[in-house]
């Protein structure tokens, strides 16, 4: 799995540290860094829960075009 | 009414995955490590009454996991079609393993010779029908929770908007 770039990038916008939107989005840090790194594909309730916090769409934080 | 023993779960959604993970190996290693205890008392002899707890927890898991995989509509995690040919495969498998064990536990030092071989054999054979016949009826029952989950209607109710 590709790391999540646009996630941290997304995340960085907003000023928020890792366990911060860990906080908001009532997961932890590790869930979050997982994400980011690639290593965890989360539930689409937890990517729903980041795209409130971090303002943006399913698509522009998750969608991954095929090469 | 609220089930007193319910405990809410305060783990996140990935450290729920890692703990299911991490029991999924408890129960597998648990039940794999009771195998070899019993099958090792049993070659050495050991008196039934020594190891009949450890049977009796080995033949609950056995049961456990047969009734919730069937009632879930759950094979393998790796075969989601079993058919004949793959159950006299794993049949085929049980029975070897049978004979080589009654091998090493009657014969001994004497399982090179041919009057040795009859009985493990003969057991062997037993076994493969019986694990054979055991998987095809699972098998049937399987294919019929699965089709009877396919065709269950619960699909969401549309809301009037």
């Amino acid at each position: 799995m590709a790391k999540n770039l646009k996630l941290k990038a997304a995340r960085a916008e907003k000023d928020m540290t890792q366990a911060q939107l860990a906080q908001a989005v009532g997961a932890t840090r590790q869930t979050i860094n997982a994400i980011e790194k690639g290593e965890y594909n989360p539930t689409i309730r937890l990517c729903r829960a980041i795209c409130r916090v971090l303002g943006k769409t399913l698509d522009e934080l998750f969608w991954e075009d095929e090469e | 009414m609220k089930n007193p023993f319910h405990m809410e779960n305060k783990l996140d959604e990935m450290q729920t995955q890692k703990l299911l993970t991490i029991n999924n190996r408890g129960f597998w290693g648990t039940w794999t490590a009771l195998l070899i205890a019993i099958l090792v008392q049993s070659a050495l002899d050991t008196p039934r009454e020594q190891y009949m707890a450890e049977w009796i927890i080995f033949m609950l898991m056995c049961a456990y996991g047969l009734f919730e995989y069937l009632r879930n509509g759950i094979w393998t995690s790796f075969d989601v079609k079993p058919n004949a040919r793959t159950n006299a495969l794993w049949s085929v498998l049980g029975g070897v393993g049978i004979t080589v064990y009654y091998l090493v536990r009657n014969s001994r030092q004497d399982w090179w010779k041919w009057s040795c071989w009859w009985g493990p054999v003969v057991g062997g054979i037993f076994v493969f029908a019986l694990i054979f016949v055991v998987l095809q009826v699972s098998a049937w029952l399987y294919y019929k929770r699965r089709s009877s989950l396919d065709q269950e209607n619960n699909e969401p109710e549309e809301e009037n908007q």
